[in-house]
């Protein structure tokens, strides 16, 4: 089960408006490679793990990616306060505004909704775990293309920090392909 | 060190020193063994604000640079020192998953939580529930602001 602990891993606390960093931000809660689509990647493939110690790491490593999803969503919300809707038209955010509102939604930068196509389980330990290395990968690139697009430091910090995770998360995955490759599964 | 504190700060002391691997490299090493090819790969003093508390895996991009997170309020660094060692905690546990003999991590991972355990019990007490189950003051206070995403509340 889950428990909700009332803080967020890494602080983010934006002061400036930022409605275009919005927009691409928000393809991190619900675009391809998204926080959304990790952690439900990695908790559908905890139950066909064949060992203790990969159904621990997809379980942990599924767990952190919600509380990113947590922190992608912060940003977005923070980025977007106070806006009008004249602002929210003019940064190309009107068809967001027509649907959503001021809500967030799960959907990519160019507005198209989360799908469970996103993720794939083959039930295969190995085919899985390099499905999450590439994944992690994917997810580590597309920060980093966010990173170049960010120019407040109060934005760029969590994204390094998001980014950092991507990296050691894929390593874990590594490491345990490894030694399930050396251990005989095909 | 990772955050600023006021010199005036006396409200709790932990120095995250008292993790380093230069202590721990005086743990009896007959005793515990480590999987990690050496203690340097462990960065638990700026590990948090990079991200990465192994240093052997960590991968800086470009030439960003991670910064240390300033608070000013005596809650504000307590809270942030809890989020820090919860970091900690996760990132160690995550190795511990698939090297779950190695008896050194192991035992710096027993250490970081029991600060955690004491550090959360003190914010308890003086500020604010973290933790639905701790919400055991004289009235309901789980529902008060600012929740995680509100913002406003770091300077």
């Amino acid at each position: 089960m889950f428990k909700y602990d009332k803080k967020l891993q890494y602080p983010i606390d934006i002061k400036n408006k930022d409605l275009k960093m919005a927009k691409y931000i928000i393809t991190q809660f619900g675009g391809s490679n998204g926080e959304l689509s990790a952690s439900l990647r990695y908790f559908s493939q905890k139950f066909s793990m064949p060992t203790e110690e990969g159904k621990a790491l997809l379980n942990d490593i599924a767990t952190e990616e919600l509380s990113h999803q947590e922190m992608v969503a912060t940003m977005v919300n923070q980025l977007i306060s106070g806006a009008s809707v004249k602002e929210l038209e003019n940064a190309g955010l009107s068809g967001q505004y027509a649907e959503h509102g001021y809500g967030l939604f799960p959907n990519d930068v160019n507005g198209v909704p989360w799908n469970a196509s996103y993720i794939a389980n083959v039930g295969d330990p190995i085919a899985n775990l390099m499905e999450d290395m590439a994944a992690e990968q994917k997810a580590r690139v597309t920060y980093e293309h966010l990173i170049d697009l960010a120019k407040d430091e109060d934005v760029i910090q969590p994204l390094l920090f998001l980014r950092q995770r991507e990296v050691v998360h894929f390593n874990r995955f590594k490491e345990l392909y490894e030694k399930y490759t050396k251990e005989g599964y095909k | 060190m990772l955050f600023e504190f006021n010199d005036n700060d006396d409200l709790y002391d932990l120095d995250l020193s008292y993790f380093n691997l230069d202590k721990m490299d005086k743990l009896d090493n007959n005793k515990y063994s480590m999987n990690l090819k050496n203690s340097n790969d462990l960065d638990l003093e700026n590990g948090y604000f990079l991200g990465n508390i192994f240093s052997n895996i960590y991968d800086p991009y470009k030439n960003y640079k991670p910064k240390k997170i300033n608070s000013y309020s005596e809650q504000q660094k307590m809270l942030l020192k809890i989020q820090e060692l919860d970091f900690i905690e996760n990132d160690l546990a995550l190795y511990l998953d698939i090297h779950p003999n190695d008896t050194k991590v192991f035992e710096i991972f027993k250490r970081v939580n029991k600060e955690l355990e004491n550090l959360k019990k003190k914010y308890y007490e003086k500020y604010e529930v973290l933790e639905l189950i701790c919400d055991n003051k004289s009235k309901y206070t789980w529902i008060d602001d600012p929740w995680p995403w509100d913002g406003g509340y770091y300077v």
